[in-house]
């Protein structure tokens, strides 16, 4: 360890001219900043989802007073259901992440396990809650958008092409239905590549870097 | 009163932020980001400090976790940019010798991975392996054994660069 003793003069000297003192009020303006953090970011991206379902809540109520047909009212209070329990996902898991807030005494080891669980979690339920939302949406909004614009006439009767026949005109829907829902999986998997692939392998090499060799040996 | 603790602990503390800011971001826009972000983190985590462990090793803790768990874009490739121009004006009132071993340690040092860059810093700070090893998660003898990679690795890269 030679080298490195003589590495460490060479090391403190490089930093003593820029340890500079800081800034009092510019550190107070820090302590009140946002941090930016994974979790932080994570709870941004909540609040967004939730903010949305709320915003959009008090529509589909208006929707049941607009559409007083049992047909509409239905669908559209199993909506609101939808929402409600989405809603409620969505507050239980800001509240999970809160109380991992609580843990920054971890070291480097569980700081990047807790990070990587919480983030291969979040990358799965994103991934899945969008994919089972997508057929969700193109059904709920077919009925909510053609409801609201047919005065209540049965779904059957709203075709894309009325000289075809029924079946034809749902083979029709089902796929203009399957080629959108073929571009929009491609879609969220380049979306969740980007936000949350590129940094969970990041921490796996970290992680299993820091790990290797550990089996081996006892505390 | 919580307030001027936090900012007197931080301002005699500031070198290990400092290098840790350094060390994982040589483009100044990200170091100050980065810089930011530790404080940050360090203010909210200031409550939950119990004083069971050395407030420096605390720090190194949430300043290299945040370095390393964090969301951050690197706004330029760190392996060209390893010697900034402040390495350099110290290195022309020290003499070229100087210079030359200092823009070789690193270069050494941001070749290696997020993780070795970590122990090299702790162990270049005089941090036990004690510490070093309650601030990673793993034990001494995995300290050991990646420090002595570590070793060959600078060396490898200051004599063959």
């Amino acid at each position: 360890m030679d080298e490195l003793n003589e590495l460490k003069k060479m090391w403190d000297s490089s930093f003593e001219e820029q340890n500079s003192e800081m800034d009092k009020e510019k550190l107070l303006k820090i302590m009140q900043s946002k941090s930016s953090g994974p979790v932080d970011k994570l709870k941004k991206s909540l609040y967004l989802e939730i903010g949305t379902i709320i915003l959009v809540l008090p529509f589909l109520v208006y929707i049941l007073f607009v559409l007083p047909a049992t047909y509409f009212v239905a669908n559209t209070l199993a909506l609101i259901i939808l929402f409600v329990i989405v809603l409620v996902y969505y507050f239980v898991n800001l509240n999970k992440i809160t109380r991992l807030w609580n843990r920054s005494q971890q070291n480097l080891r569980q700081s990047l396990q807790s990070t990587l669980t919480l983030l291969r979690f979040f990358r799965k339920t994103y991934f899945y809650i969008n994919i089972a939302l997508f057929p969700l949406g193109i059904y709920f909004g077919y009925i909510i958008g053609f409801g609201l614009g047919s005065g209540g006439k049965k779904v059957t009767s709203l075709l894309f092409f009325e000289s075809l026949p029924l079946y034809l005109n749902i083979l029709l829907y089902i796929g203009i239905g399957a080629a959108a829902f073929g571009l929009f999986l491609l879609f969220l998997r380049f979306y969740v590549k980007k936000l949350y692939d590129v940094h969970i392998t990041k921490l796996e090499t970290n992680y299993a870097e820091l790990t290797e060799n550990e089996n081996n040996h006892t505390k | 009163m919580q307030e001027n603790d936090f900012i007197r602990t931080i301002e005699i503390h500031r070198g290990i932020i400092f290098k840790v800011c350094k060390m994982y971001c040589p483009v100044e826009d990200d170091c100050q980001d980065l810089y930011q972000d530790i404080v940050a983190q360090l203010w909210k985590a200031w409550g939950g400090f119990r004083g069971d462990a050395k407030i420096s090793t605390w720090i190194y803790r949430i300043a290299l976790n945040t370095a390393i768990s964090g969301f951050r874009k690197q706004k330029r490739n760190p392996l060209n940019n390893s010697v900034d121009a402040q390495d350099i004006e110290l290195a022309q009132e020290d003499g070229r010798k100087k210079k030359e071993d200092l823009e070789m340690l690193h270069m050494a040092i941001s070749r290696l991975s997020e993780v070795e860059k970590a122990m090299i810093m702790l162990y270049l700070d005089d941090v036990s392996y004690e510490e070093i090893s309650s601030i990673m998660g793993i034990t001494q003898n995995n300290v050991r054994v990646k420090m002595l990679r570590i070793r060959e690795k600078l060396k490898n890269t200051m004599t063959n660069p």
